[in-house]
This record gives C-alpha cells, sequence and structure tokens, in this order.
C-alpha cells in the first residue's frame, strides 16, 4: 500500500514538474493567442524551436482535428479543412498542440496553443498598395488587393501602367468595392483623382489633393490639399514628412464641384487628415499652426471635428476633441468606427505624418464619454495607416513591429467596448514570407468584395483624355480655397531621366 | 462535294506542323518579351549577376510569365562579362529560331517572317539596352531593312530537292541580323556602351580598368565622373590622378544633385559614416536600376549598423534567394543571429569606426560640410580627408587645402599627395608664408612647376587656344592647369595599368 502511495505520489510530482517544464512553442508569425476570423485564410506559420521533426494538431470543440507532420518546421495548413474547422466553431476556442521529435527519437510536446475564433467574419477583401521603402524616388509601387479568405493577390493598378506615376491614398465608400478612388501624381495629366466604378466609365478628375475622405451616404468628398515634402535625418529613422498649408474642401462627386469651407479655414493654422464619421453627419480632422519647416520639431496638431450641413454644403465651426499642443504629441487619420461610438486616431511625436515615427500608435477616444486611450494592440515600432471593418469588430493596421521599417498589415478582433485583441499579421502561404519580402504594405483598407476592373484597361483610361472630368467650383472661382503647393522631394524614375 | 473538301493526309501532317510551330512560336516570343524595356534589363546587361535576384512574389511576378523570364535571366546572368552576357542573349534566341524553322510546315511566306520573330526581339532587346532612346527610330528602320533583305533571300529559289534554299535562309538570315545589330551597336551606341562598360567595370571593383577606358574620354556624364573619382579613391589614385579626367566646377567632386550617381554616393556615404545617407541613396539605387544585390548585401550593413538586425536580416534573406550569393548572404545571417551589432565581422567592423550618430536635421547639406563632419567625428579617417582635399581642389579652395596640411601629417602621409603639392605651389604664390607642417613640396613638383610657368610665360601673348594646346599634351593632368582653365587637358591613363 505504502509502495502504491509512494507511485502515486511519484507520478503526480512527475507530472506536475513536467507540466510546470512543458516547452513554448515559438511559432512565425506569432498566431498564438490571438482572435481569428472565421473566414481568414489558412493561417501557415513555422517553428523555431530547433527539432527533428515536428506535429501540429489544430483542434476545436467540433470537427475534424487537423494533423500536420514532417521533418520540416514549415506548416502549412490544408486549406479546405482549415475554412471547414474554423466554420464549425465560430466563437469558440481553437487550440494548437505541437510536438516536436528530438534526436533520441523520442516525442515533447510544447504548451498548447489557445486561439479563438470570432463569431464576426472580417471583410473578405484587403485593398494596399506595395513599393520599397522609398526616399525620393519611385519606380516600382501598385495597389494591390487580397482575398483575406484565400491567399489570392489581385493588382488593382500597377504604376508601370501609367508612366511610372506615383498612385497613392485609394478609398473606398463605406468598405464597398463598388467605388474606389485614388491619386495619380503625374504632371503630364496634372496629378488627377481617379474615379472608379462597377459598371460605369471611370473619371479622371482635375482636382490634386493631399488627404481626402469619402462620406458614407452622399458622393461627396472632404479633402485638403497640403504639399508635402520630405526632409532627411542623419541617424535614428532618417525620413520626415513636412506639410505645407493646407485647408479642408467639397468635392461633389456627381456635380465635380468644389465648395471652399471658411468656417474651418483659420488664419495662421492649417488643416489635415479630414474623415467623416459613420453617418456623414461630422468631419473629423486635424489642425496646427503654421509653422515653417525649421520649426519641425514644434509641430503639433490637434483633432478636431464640425457638423456638416448638406443643405448648404457648408461646415460649422469646429471644435476641439484633442490637444495635441497640450499634450506635447501630435494626432492624424482619424476614423470613426461603423457604430458610431469610438474615434480610432494616430498618435505620435511631432507634425503630420505619423508613418515614419516609431512613436506612432493608435489610439481610441469613446465618443460618448470623451475617454480616450493607447489601445492594446500598440507596439514600440510605428503603428498607423488603421481602417475598420464594415461590421466594426475588426480593425487592420499597418505595422512595422516585426523589423522596423517595413510594414505590414496587422488585424485586432474589437469587442463592443472597444478593446482589442493581440494582433495577427496577415496570413501568407510561405510561412517565411515576412523575412525576406522587401515592400511596405501601405495603406490597408479592408473590403467586402473585389475590385472587378481590368488593371489594364483602368491604366488606360487614367492616360486617355477621353475620361478627364474638368472641376469647378461652386462660386465661380471666387472664394476658392489657396492653390495646392507642389509635392516636393518625390519624383518618378522616368521623370528623373528626363 | 464532300471529296472535295477532304484534306489529304499530307497537308493535315502540314496542318499539325504548323499548329505545333505556332504554339512554340507563341511561348518563345513571350519568352523573348520579357527582356525588353525594362530598367532591369539595362542593368542586368550592366552587371549580369543581378539578373536573378528578380523574384517570385507578387502576382505579375509569380505569373509563368516570371518565371520564364527568370530562366533566360538565369542564362544569361552565366556571362562573366556584359559582352558574353549579350552573346548569350543572342544566342538564346538564335536557338528558338533554327527550332522555329524546323518544325515550321508549311513555310508560307508569312510562316517565315515569323520565325524571325525571337530574332526581332532579341534585336529590339539589346537595342533596348545599348541604345540612347532617341535613335530607337533608327533601329526600327534597321530592323526593317533586315527584314527586306530577308525576304529577298527567302524568295532565292530552292533546288529541285528543296533544301538549299532553307539552309541558307537558316544561316544566312541570322548572320546578317547579328552582324547588323553588331555593326550599329558599334556605330550608334558607342559612348552609351562605353559608359555602360565603365559602370559595369567599377561596380565589380574592377578600378583599374574602369580608370584605363574612361580616360580615353573626352567628356563623362556626372554619373560617369563621380564614379571614376570613387575608382580613383579606391585606388589611392584620388590625389595623384584627379586631374587626369574631365572635371569642372558643375561636377565637383562629390556630385552636387547626388541622385546622378546615387550608387557609389550612397557607398561613399557608409564609408563617410553616415549611414542614413547610405540607406537613403541605397534605396535610391534600388528605385534606379532594380533588384541589386551587392545593394541588399549593403543594406544589410547599413541597417545593422543602424542598430536593426531585423531589418538587415530581411534583405540579406531576400539577398540568400538569389544563387549566385546565396553563400554570402547565408554567412552573414548566421553572423547577425549570433551577435546581432556584428561588430568583429569583417563585412561591419570598418564601418563603425567612422559611424556618424549625431542626429540633425540634413536636408541640404553640401558634400562639404558632410565630409568636415565625418572629418570631425574620425580625425584619422581617409576617405573624408582625401574626399575633402579634391573638394577643395576643385574649387580651387588654396585655404581648405592648407586647413588640411595637419590633418595629412595626423594620419601619416609620408608625403602629400601630387595635385596637393601642385595646389601648394600655386597657393605660395598668394601667400609664401603658410606653413607645411613639416611637409616639403618635392624637388620634382617644384621644377614642373617652374616649367610650367616658363612655358606659360612664353606663350602669354598666344591666344588661349594656343596656350591651351601648349600646355595639355604637357600639363593636362596637373592642378595647375585646371586652375587657369577650370578644365582639364586630355591626357591618357598608361595602358600598362590595365595589366596590374
Amino acid at each position: 500500500m505504502r509502495i502504491l502511495y509512494f507511485f502515486i505520489l511519484l507520478s503526480f510530482s512527475f507530472g506536475s514538474a513536467l507540466t510546470a517544464a512543458a516547452e513554448q512553442a515559438d511559432i512565425f508569425p506569432d498566431y498564438s493567442g490571438v482572435t481569428l476570423p472565421p473566414n481568414i485564410a489558412p493561417m501557415d506559420f513555422y517553428i523555431r524551436n530547433p527539432a527533428k521533426a515536428y506535429q501540429v494538431k489544430i483542434r476545436a470543440a467540433q470537427g475534424e482535428t487537423l494533423e500536420i507532420s514532417g521533418s520540416k518546421p514549415e506548416i502549412i495548413i490544408p486549406e479546405t479543412k482549415w475554412k471547414k474547422l474554423l466554420e464549425q466553431n465560430a466563437g469558440q476556442e481553437l487550440y494548437w498542440d505541437i510536438a516536436l521529435k528530438d534526436e533520441s527519437g523520442s516525442w515533447r510536446n510544447c504548451e498548447t496553443i489557445t486561439n479563438r475564433i470570432a463569431k464576426e467574419p472580417l471583410d473578405s477583401w484587403l485593398a494596399y498598395r506595395l513599393m520599397r521603402s522609398i526616399f525620393n524616388t519611385y519606380n516600382d509601387m501598385g495597389i494591390y488587393q487580397r482575398n483575406l479568405e484565400t491567399f489570392e493577390e489581385k493588382e488593382i493598378l500597377h504604376n508601370s501602367r501609367i508612366e511610372g506615376a506615383c498612385l497613392n491614398c485609394h478609398q473606398f465608400q463605406k468598405n464597398s468595392p463598388e467605388q474606389m478612388t485614388f491619386h495619380v501624381r503625374l504632371p503630364k495629366i496634372q496629378h488627377p483623382i481617379v474615379r472608379v466604378r462597377e459598371n460605369a466609365p471611370v473619371e479622371v478628375l482635375r482636382k490634386t489633393f493631399t488627404y481626402y475622405s469619402w462620406n458614407p451616404e452622399t458622393n461627396v468628398i472632404a479633402y485638403t490639399a497640403n504639399g508635402p515634402s520630405i526632409f532627411f535625418h542623419t541617424w535614428g529613422e532618417g525620413r520626415e514628412v513636412y506639410d505645407k498649408a493646407g485647408e479642408v474642401g467639397i468635392l461633389n462627386l456627381d456635380t465635380h464641384k468644389t465648395t471652399s469651407q471658411p468656417a474651418l479655414a483659420t488664419e495662421h493654422y492649417y488643416e489635415s487628415w479630414p474623415s467623416w464619421d459613420n453617418k456623414g453627419e461630422y468631419l473629423y480632422f486635424c489642425r496646427a499652426p503654421d509653422l515653417p519647416q525649421s520649426k519641425f520639431n514644434d509641430i503639433r496638431f490637434d483633432l478636431l471635428r464640425a457638423r456638416w450641413d448638406p443643405a448648404s454644403s457648408h461646415f460649422s465651426e469646429a471644435e476641439m476633441l484633442f490637444s495635441g499642443w497640450t499634450n506635447r504629441v501630435s494626432t492624424a487619420q482619424p476614423r470613426v468606427s461603423p457604430d458610431g461610438k469610438f474615434l480610432a486616431y494616430t498618435v505620435f511625436e511631432r507634425g503630420n505624418f505619423p508613418v515614419y515615427q516609431p512613436s506612432a500608435d493608435i489610439w481610441l477616444m469613446d465618443l460618448e464619454s470623451r475617454e480616450i486611450r493607447s489601445m492594446e494592440h500598440n507596439s514600440d515600432k510605428a503603428d498607423t495607416w488603421h481602417c475598420w471593418s464594415s461590421n466594426g469588430r475588426w480593425m487592420v493596421f499597418s505595422s512595422k513591429r516585426i523589423d522596423g521599417v517595413l510594414a505590414r498589415p496587422h488585424f485586432a478582433y474589437m469587442d463592443a467596448g472597444g478593446h482589442a485583441s493581440k494582433p495577427f499579421v496577415l496570413p501568407q502561404k510561405d510561412p517565411h514570407f515576412y523575412e525576406y519580402f522587401i515592400k511596405t504594405y501601405n495603406i490597408p483598407e479592408l473590403i467586402t468584395g473585389t475590385v472587378k476592373s481590368d488593371p489594364k484597361e483602368l491604366g488606360r483610361a487614367v492616360m486617355s483624355r477621353e475620361h478627364v472630368v474638368k472641376v469647378g467650383t461652386t462660386d465661380g472661382g471666387k472664394n476658392v480655397e489657396k492653390e495646392q503647393p507642389p509635392e516636393e522631394g518625390y519624383s518618378s524614375f522616368k521623370e528623373q531621366n528626363k | 462535294m464532300s471529296q472535295t473538301t477532304e484534306t489529304t493526309p499530307a497537308e493535315q501532317s502540314s496542318l499539325r506542323d504548323f499548329g505545333l510551330w505556332a504554339a512554340v512560336s507563341a511561348a518563345l516570343t513571350l519568352f523573348y518579351l520579357g527582356m525588353i524595356v525594362h530598367p532591369e534589363a539595362f542593368y542586368q546587361i550592366v552587371r549580369p549577376d543581378a539578373s536573378t535576384a528578380y523574384f517570385a512574389i507578387h502576382p505579375e511576378q509569380n505569373s509563368v510569365w516570371d518565371h520564364i523570364r527568370y530562366v533566360s535571366r538565369y542564362v544569361i546572368s552565366l556571362g562573366v562579362n556584359p559582352f558574353s552576357a549579350v552573346l548569350l542573349y543572342g544566342l538564346l534566341a538564335w536557338c528558338p529560331f533554327a527550332l522555329l524553322w524546323g518544325i515550321a510546315r508549311p513555310r508560307r511566306l508569312w510562316a517565315k517572317v515569323l520565325c524571325l520573330a525571337p530574332l526581332c526581339l532579341v534585336l529590339s532587346g539589346v537595342q533596348a539596352c545599348w541604345m540612347p532612346v532617341i535613335l530607337w527610330t533608327l533601329g526600327v528602320i534597321l530592323v526593317l531593312g533586315v527584314l527586306c533583305l530577308a525576304r529577298m533571300l527567302f524568295w532565292k529559289k530552292p533546288s529541285p530537292s528543296g533544301t538549299v534554299g532553307e539552309i541558307r535562309f537558316i544561316w544566312t538570315v541570322p548572320a546578317v541580323i547579328l552582324a547588323g545589330v553588331m555593326v550599329y551597336t558599334f556605330l550608334a551606341g558607342k559612348a552609351n556602351r562605353e559608359e555602360s562598360c565603365i559602370l559595369s567595370l567599377a561596380s565589380r571593383g574592377n578600378y583599374v580598368k574602369a580608370l584605363v577606358r574612361a580616360s580615353s574620354l573626352n567628356g563623362m556624364s556626372p554619373t560617369l565622373a563621380y564614379t571614376v573619382r570613387y575608382s580613383l579613391y579606391q585606388q589611392g589614385q584620388l590625389l595623384e590622378n584627379l586631374f587626369m579626367f574631365p572635371l569642372d566646377k558643375q561636377t565637383a567632386v562629390l556630385p552636387i544633385v547626388p541622385f546622378v550617381a546615387p550608387e557609389p554616393y550612397y557607398k561613399t556615404m557608409l564609408a563617410m559614416g553616415f549611414v542614413n545617407s547610405g540607406e537613403h541613396f541605397a534605396m535610391e539605387t534600388l528605385e534606379r536600376v532594380g533588384d541589386a544585390p551587392e545593394v541588399y548585401y549593403d543594406l544589410g550593413i547599413i541597417y545593422t549598423l543602424k542598430e536593426q538586425p531585423e531589418i538587415a536580416r530581411v534583405y540579406w534573406n531576400y539577398l540568400a534567394r538569389n544563387p549566385l550569393w546565396k553563400k554570402r548572404a547565408e554567412e552573414l545571417l548566421a553572423a547577425s543571429r549570433e551577435d546581432p551589432s556584428m561588430k568583429e565581422h569583417p563585412a561591419v567592423k570598418p564601418y563603425y569606426a567612422h559611424r556618424f550618430t549625431e542626429n540633425y536635421f540634413a536636408s541640404a547639406d553640401p558634400a562639404e560640410f558632410q565630409m568636415r563632419q565625418s572629418l570631425k567625428n574620425d580625425p584619422r579617417h581617409q576617405m573624408a580627408l582625401e574626399f575633402l582635399a579634391a573638394e577643395y581642389l576643385g574649387y580651387k579652395n588654396h585655404a581648405g587645402i592648407i586647413s588640411l596640411l595637419p590633418v595629412f601629417r595626423a594620419q601619416n602621409y609620408s608625403r602629400l599627395p601630387r595635385h596637393i603639392e601642385e595646389a601648394l605651389c600655386s597657393a605660395r604664390l598668394e601667400d609664401p608664408a603658410f606653413s607645411l607642417s613639416d611637409y616639403t613640396i618635392s624637388p620634382n613638383t617644384e621644377a614642373r612647376f617652374q616649367h610650367f610657368r616658363e612655358l606659360y610665360s612664353r606663350n602669354a601673348k598666344a591666344s588661349s587656344e594656343k596656350i591651351f594646346e601648349t600646355l595639355a599634351p604637357v600639363y593636362g593632368d596637373t592642378y595647375w592647369f585646371y586652375h587657369l582653365f577650370s578644365t582639364t587637358g586630355s591626357l591618357k591613363m598608361k595602358q600598362e595599368e590595365d595589366e596590374e
């Protein structure tokens, strides 16, 4: 009896010792402890722990357990089975059991990774711009779209189709792929904004902005024209952007007329980053004193909003939401959640352009209580360009957390209280992808379907005179905003060669 | 009626052959189209080893089309120099031509003309790489001319056996086309080709050969001028033979507009210790020339110096996908994982000594300021000293040169470089009292200076052209000549240096 008791005790203590010493699996990309959408593509990863062979079991309460094993650390999850498992277990936990075989041939289990499958799906496509880490010259850049349920990636437009021009600031109305706009920076065609619609001709609008936002309910765009210029530092992050004067203007895409907004045009200040709320009733924007470039260290943007009157096409006076100057930080990229409860915006050290500032984090404001806080998913590298999903339960943002220089799209689940789960990077078929991919993902925008335009035809349309639409003003040009200062510092490879 | 529509077995066979030929022809046409009209194509010719770095990552690159391109790039990368790369390129076109001809039946006129497609494409590709854009029209005319010639040969009546005409066609037309390409490239693209060759030689570290070739040029583009100066420095010749090459104020030692020569500029900035400028212009180089393995190699070093080993490894991982650079990249990756700072690694260690870690706003700093900063940061920095001295020579800044004499002494130069001595001779005419920091001007330089002055005085009343013609053959490579005419005389670098 004593011997039996001894063995029972021994087995308990051995078991608990085993539990305590369970090895943590080091996987890349880090897909542990995350909340995933029920419709995400297989989250392929590789195991960094050295071993002779690897075995992974992916299981949940319902459905078939997925088993992947082999001598290679890369875990490639079968697409169809993964999809089925996620569908069957929406709202429940998903367990990843990882076992490693050592040189002696014995297997050891790693601590089980527990993820959660959300009930709410993620919008099925993501549009983004891809380019190298550019400074002044750009040559190879394009806007792409990726199916988040598979690994399919399609070109929307590559700049080789439009004489190497700069393509930027693609936007959609309420996450819909049916209408999109983007900028083309090409002097030959006067830096237009291009409007792409399903079943309608492309419009090449002869109007240049810097930052803009679609009203979710009407074909009205709010914009600022700032004239950004790039300058450099000798140590640390080398790039910084300075924006010159900018004022809020309105472009009606149906009438092709712009309207200046005197109520928002404050003397000695300039405006930037306009963004409509979920109902198109308020415009959120950032504003800073108009300081020269030499004072770049003192430029702090406040966050404001103004009510929109669609009848008169004008804004009321702006109200301050967050003072950058008082808090010694700057703000940018405000975006209201689809339910109108939260405002997510970027907070960073100084200036107008957070992308090049490692201090950039996404903050959240409860629009009812006006409480603000830094979001849970921030890192010590730049976290910027956030976008809400159409159901408000997901946020995608560009984060440089993996290597510090190249931005990668990260997704986080947002609960009803506006709290974010641990984010995960966009899954790729090759788990090593982010370790050798030298392009940066810029402006990730969630869309509910695919943009159906053909890149070749779109390229032709952008360059063709047939699609040009002249943009007028509502007051015959008497009360227009100041001329947009030219963009400085950037040029295409082809322009330079000329 | 039905009998009249039936095809004979011979006709069926011909149609089958024709179908096969058309399919192969289409595939091969795609094979070559990818080679044309892209900055990478040029870069590929100049630097064949770069060609395999272009990898399938994106949809437009991940297509079958790009895999085909990859094969051709890999084959071309086997060329040890631009010339052999171009020959390989030509061979790649000729083989499918012969293959097409072999399987093409019936050999109707238009079918035969289509057989020439790969050759036309290779001609077009070579033209795109080697010719200035403005000569494109001439190139098209030439292609049309060659095609007319081919057509004439085509209609040569075949022998009764039907083979003579075919053989003649197969061998003659490509020969004529290739001869046309050679003549055309030789005549029309000489300057361009010469510049490409010099850039290619310099980028692969063949500085002596690059300098010998460059010394025979009468003028240089800013890109080439800066590449030459960088090569001179690499050979320890910057302050000895700077004036052997065309130089004027517009092309001062460091380019006023670095975009004209981003590659040597970033290397210089990196060597000077300005890692951020190194990063900036390494990126500019990538945008200008496309994938460039040595730039990825250097970017890894730059980010290591910037204390960002994670991104350094991304660039080296990308480089490791190039079969020709895999070994070097993997060695760096292993070293980086072991010690992310890589302070003791031979590829990185030399840069730590000069690394500039002070942050200031640097949009419009003149090159001279940067070099002075670099020298202040590390007074033993030879490159900073020599480039700064060369910059002062270029701007005829005697006070600046005199101010550097103690630095030459501190860096243990046993004697002053030739051009510095020459500049000091000139400076002494303005102010005989300055200190030489224990240096002496060599008797040879003193004697030459006296002779230069005598020669100048003797011809003082002659026209400036006459004085130029008299002095250039003897003193065209001296500071005195440059000081007088603000340009250099064309003296050729000795050919024997080529053999060193």
